[in-house]
């Protein structure tokens, strides 16, 4: 009986491979320098896409990802890893990891098992990828068994675990160390750095409150983006904050880099802050924004973009200013803009 | 177990009274509705009861099978057998009042009622009232009422009947329904108990849908005693169990919540009847209890009330009469999201309604004024205005001209008011302005009828309450938004003989909803847009065709694309879809055998964004009814 499920799985993975492949050839394929917006999609909604915007048509293609005759990838699109040829799609709701080619946007394979349960970030070392894995709920909703997975690139498949403490949300790896934002809503304010080439936690240090996303300099430094209003760089290999920069006041917990300065979001104001004199300047006030959601900067020519997710289960705004505060578009996307990649 | 020892106790009383010769004056006296919602205080309002076959149709399912039926009620359903909320006449799901012997039972923590949690076995009657404002229905009747009553006749001999049904997926169901009177008690009571493992194929993907079983137990009990020939007294009580775990969209599979509700209603009514004029008293106790698992974790939240009315009716003249109405409702909930882990409320209300006949009795007219009382909520006095005037009279062509308006409201929900570090006690009740007319008409030929209605209404909704994330992400409930319903509705009945023996029944209808968003102080690209989860149209249709013993029914429904998105974007609409349920039933005597067919076609279809439904579906069902002598 288990038998002839694998060998059915094996029919169905080779037929859909036919199918996809078949499919491929005929979806338009996103312009070169299109900007891909991930959406998050609503809770339960199992409808979270990739759209692609071209800056200089101004368009905006609400279904570049599209597998089969779907446009949606799964329930609750955390984040989405770019990294060589492909996107690692990390989907919070359905408990998967979805791979699809950056080129033509076309689904590769699902990462599956058990063990996935509520992930929230992945980064990739060679062929291992590290999974931020909530684990399941405790009484009142609080986490209990929270721990990063290695993922084998190769088999796509679930080949390890790192315990570490609750609530691990951002990873990123500097050198030979994993770091790892720990938030839960505010029930943990603290960075936890493994070591991986022996998957041992070394240390898990307090920071201030709201530590979310992990950004890397120019210069190969880790900052921690905390939404109380901090900006943390980090010693990974003394596993000790080193500069702390505060922004007076909260932030949204997504920023970014673009040439020596960190660009970021407080309340409806675009500022960034120069890395190397620690001096902050407020460039712009942007529209009334809703619901913050995503927040980045075009490498190619600090054009920043902004995701509002509106009520959080509807068509989200995506703004687009320029480098000094001019917008330069504006346009209805998904359901929950989250992110941002630039080719 | 204890359920065993009543329906013992049923069998057993029923055996001795069945002998015993009764008094024939008792059976003189009338069916008694206590804690009645005087449809007919409502001239102005098309009133639906859906047929007796319909229900058996649909016995061993929820009422909103019924509902969506007969009526342009759309019904969102996040899965099978699972949390249905309802939109009628395009407004939300808050803005439909479900009643049970004229008792709110809508949830009032959430607002709504969860469709899933009424069996239509467990009721004797359902009444669907468009457009029935809250003069009549209370807070929250901006779409309409839907009226659940169960009976008790002082007439009928007692009866028993039995029915078994299975189904696909591990579908079971039985019910035993006894009702009659013996002397001067007349009851109702329904039993009832049903389960379904729901592992059904998901068309789209071939697999078999997960963490969806579901199960149910309840009884529905309702006992009446004629004290003498003015007064009577009657006691009902209703308790519904059901335990199901949640349905997730399609491919997730870790899923493991579950949820359990348990709802208890009791009412007791004392009425009296004098020459000119009718009293009736009633109190009822309602508990809703709500668990939720997810892993280890649990939410929990139980609501107790207790409600009570009073109602004088007095006749002024043959053709004029007077109602005077007071109720206050006590309402008691533990939540740990609550602000202090619970909240109390008091609602008083008062109300006046006056109707008869004028002009030669031609005209009927309805007036009504109501105004509820709550400590810290902004509330309208809500009047109703309805009249029915006959345009042509004649052995065998009726025309009749419908027309009402009223000014409604609906309170703001408990989780509304008292959420955690969200919810806002001074929140306004939301405002709604009807307005309706409809025309209907009645063709006779010999055997032959033949009815057509047509309705038109126009429902401004104000103050509306949503929940929006503010500055700081965290969501509020606030009165955002004004919204415009308005529509129209026809249907029409025919009913033939085809041959001495062969007849032919027919009920179709279609309904047009447009409602937009007006005003939004939240969401600018709202505004213009259809309402989510609300189709601009809508047409259903069931067909009978009876041949001696057997009966053909076919049930079908074509439900109009909707949109999940405020900003009505088309990627996340769902497609229209057409489905057909049919069945073959025999029925002589005691027995009724039937064969039911879900889904004839195995279309695939999305009710709920992301949700499945099941395609083809089989019901084989048997009755059995012993009746005894009165």
């Amino acid at each position: 009986m288990k038998k002839l499920n694998l060998l059915n799985k094996a029919f169905f993975a080779v037929f859909s491979l036919i199918l996809f492949t078949g499919c491929d050839d005929e979806s338009p394929k996103p312009e070169t320098g299109s900007v891909l917006i991930i959406h998050e999609g609503g809770f339960n909604g199992k409808n979270a896409t990739i759209g692609s915007y071209d800056p200089d048509l101004k368009s905006y293609n609400a279904n570049a990802f599209m597998k089969g005759s779907s446009p949606f990838i799964g329930d609750v699109q955390q984040s989405v890893l770019q990294h060589e040829n492909s996107l690692y799609s990390v989907l919070n709701g359905s408990n998967s990891v979805e791979i699809i080619g950056l080129e033509n946007l076309n689904f590769i394979a699902s990462v599956e098992d058990e063990m996935i349960d509520k992930p929230r970030a992945i980064t990739i070392s060679g062929t291992t990828g590290y999974l931020s894995n909530w684990g399941p709920y405790g009484e009142n909703f609080s986490l209990t068994d929270s721990n990063i997975l290695t993922i084998d690139l190769t088999t796509n498949t679930v080949s390890g675990t790192i315990d570490t403490e609750n609530g691990v949300e951002d990873v990123e790896i500097v050198g030979n160390k994993l770091l790892v934002t720990r938030n839960y809503y505010g029930a943990y304010q603290n960075l936890t750095i493994i070591n991986i080439d022996n998957n041992e936690v070394e240390k898990d240090i307090e920071l201030p409150s709201g530590p979310q996303e992990i950004i890397v300099d120019r210069a190969g430094n880790p900052w921690v983006v905390c939404s109380g209003g901090f900006l943390v760089r980090i010693d990974e290999e003394q596993g000790t904050a080193v500069e702390t920069i505060d922004l007076s006041g909260a932030i949204l917990g997504e920023a970014d880099i673009y040439s020596n300065e960190i660009y970021f979001l407080q309340e409806n104001k675009v500022k960034k802050v120069n890395i190397s004199s620690g001096e902050i300047i407020s460039l712009f006030n942007t529209v009334d924004i809703t619901t913050p959601y995503a927040f980045a900067v075009d490498p190619n020519n600090g054009e920043i973009y902004i995701g509002d997710g509106v009520d959080y289960s509807d068509g989200g705004l995506v703004y687009r200013y320029s480098a000094n505060g001019e917008l330069l578009d504006d346009f209805i996307s998904g359901i929950l803009p989250t992110q941002f990649i630039f080719n | 177990m204890r359920l065993g020892i009543v329906l013992l106790f049923w069998v057993f009383a029923l055996n001795i009274y069945a002998q015993t010769p009764v008094d024939s004056a008792i059976t003189l006296q009338e069916v008694m509705v206590l804690g009645n919602f005087e449809k007919q205080f409502l001239p102005g309002n098309d009133i639906i009861i859906p047929k007796a076959t319909t229900l058996q149709f649909y016995h061993s399912d929820n009422i909103s099978e019924v509902l969506r039926q007969q009526s342009s009620i759309h019904i969102k359903e996040y899965g099978n057998g699972m949390l249905s909320t309802i939109a009628f006449r395009g407004t939300n799901a808050s803005q439909t009042t479900v009643l049970w012997n004229n008792f709110n039972i809508n949830s009032f923590t959430l607002g709504q009622m969860d469709f899933s949690l009424l069996p239509t076995q467990a009721v004797d009657e359902i009444t669907i009232i468009p457009g029935s404002g809250s003069s009549a229905g209370g807070s929250g009747a901006f779409g309409g009422s839907v009226l659940l009553q169960n009976q008790v006749d002082f007439n009928a001999a007692p009866s028993i009947t039995i029915s078994q049904q299975v189904g696909s997926f591990g579908q079971y169901s039985t019910s035993l329904n006894a009702e009659g009177s013996i002397r001067k008690l007349g009851f109702d009571t329904r039993l009832y108990w049903g389960k379904s493992d729901n592992d059904f194929e998901i068309l789209s993907t071939g697999e078999h849908q997960n963490n969806a079983y579901f199960e149910r137990k309840g009884i529905n009990q309702s006992l009446g005693y004629q004290i003498n020939k003015n007064s009577s007294l009657k006691a009902a009580l209703w308790y519904n169990d059901n335990f199901r775990e949640i349905q997730p969209p399609i491919g997730i599979k870790r899923n493991t919540n579950n949820q359990e509700d348990k709802n208890f209603r009791s009412t007791l009514n004392y009425q009296y009847s004098g020459n000119r004029s009718k009293l009736s008293l009633g109190t009822g106790f309602f508990q809703d209890e709500m668990v939720y698992r997810l892993d280890q974790a649990t939410s929990y939240f139980k609501v107790n009330r207790i409600e009570s009315f009073a109602d004088y009716n007095y006749h002024l003249s043959d053709h004029h009469q007077i109602k005077f109405s007071a109720r206050h409702n006590a309402i008691k909930a533990e939540n740990e999201s609550y602000n202090g882990g619970g909240a109390e409320e008091q609602r008083y209300s008062l109300g006046l309604q006056l109707k008869g006949r004028l002009f030669r009795n031609e005209l009927e007219y309805a007036l009504h004024i109501r105004q509820q009382m709550v400590q810290d909520v902004n509330i309208p006095v809500s009047p109703y205005i309805g009249l029915s005037v006959p345009l042509i009279e004649q052995n065998n062509y009726k025309l009749r001209l419908k027309a009402n308006t009223s000014y409604n409201y609906r309170l703001p929900t408990l989780n509304d008011r008292f959420w955690n570090n969200a919810g806002n006690p001074e929140l306004n009740a939301e405002t709604g302005w009807n307005k309706e007319v409809g025309i209907s008409s009645e063709h006779y030929l010999q055997n032959v009828k033949l009815n057509i209605s047509v309705t038109a209404f126009h429902n401004l909704v104000d103050n509306w309450i949503q929940w929006t994330p503010d500055a700081q992400g965290t969501f509020r409930p606030r009165n955002i938004k004004e919204v415009l319903a308005r529509g129209v509705e026809a249907s029409i009945n025919f009913n033939t003989p085809i041959a001495e023996v062969l007849h032919f029944k027919t009920n179709l209808q279609y309904s047009y909803s447009k409602s937009t968003v007006e005003q939004s102080e939240r969401n600018a690209n709202e505004i213009g847009t259809q309402l989510i989860y609300t189709p601009l149209h809508k047409a259903n249709g069931d067909f009978t065709l009876q041949w001696r013993s057997f009966s053909l029914q076919a049930f079908q429904q074509w439900t109009g694309k909707v949109y999940t998105t405020n900003t009505n974007s088309e990627i996340y609409a769902l497609d229209a879809f057409f489905l057909t349920d049919a069945a073959l039933a025999w029925e002589k005597r005691s027995w009724r055998f039937s064969g039911r067919v879900n889904n004839v076609f195995n279309t695939d279809y999305r009710v709920y964004a992301g949700y499945a439904m099941p395609g083809i579906n089989y019901q084989l069902s048997i009755q059995y009814q012993l009746n005894f002598n009165k």
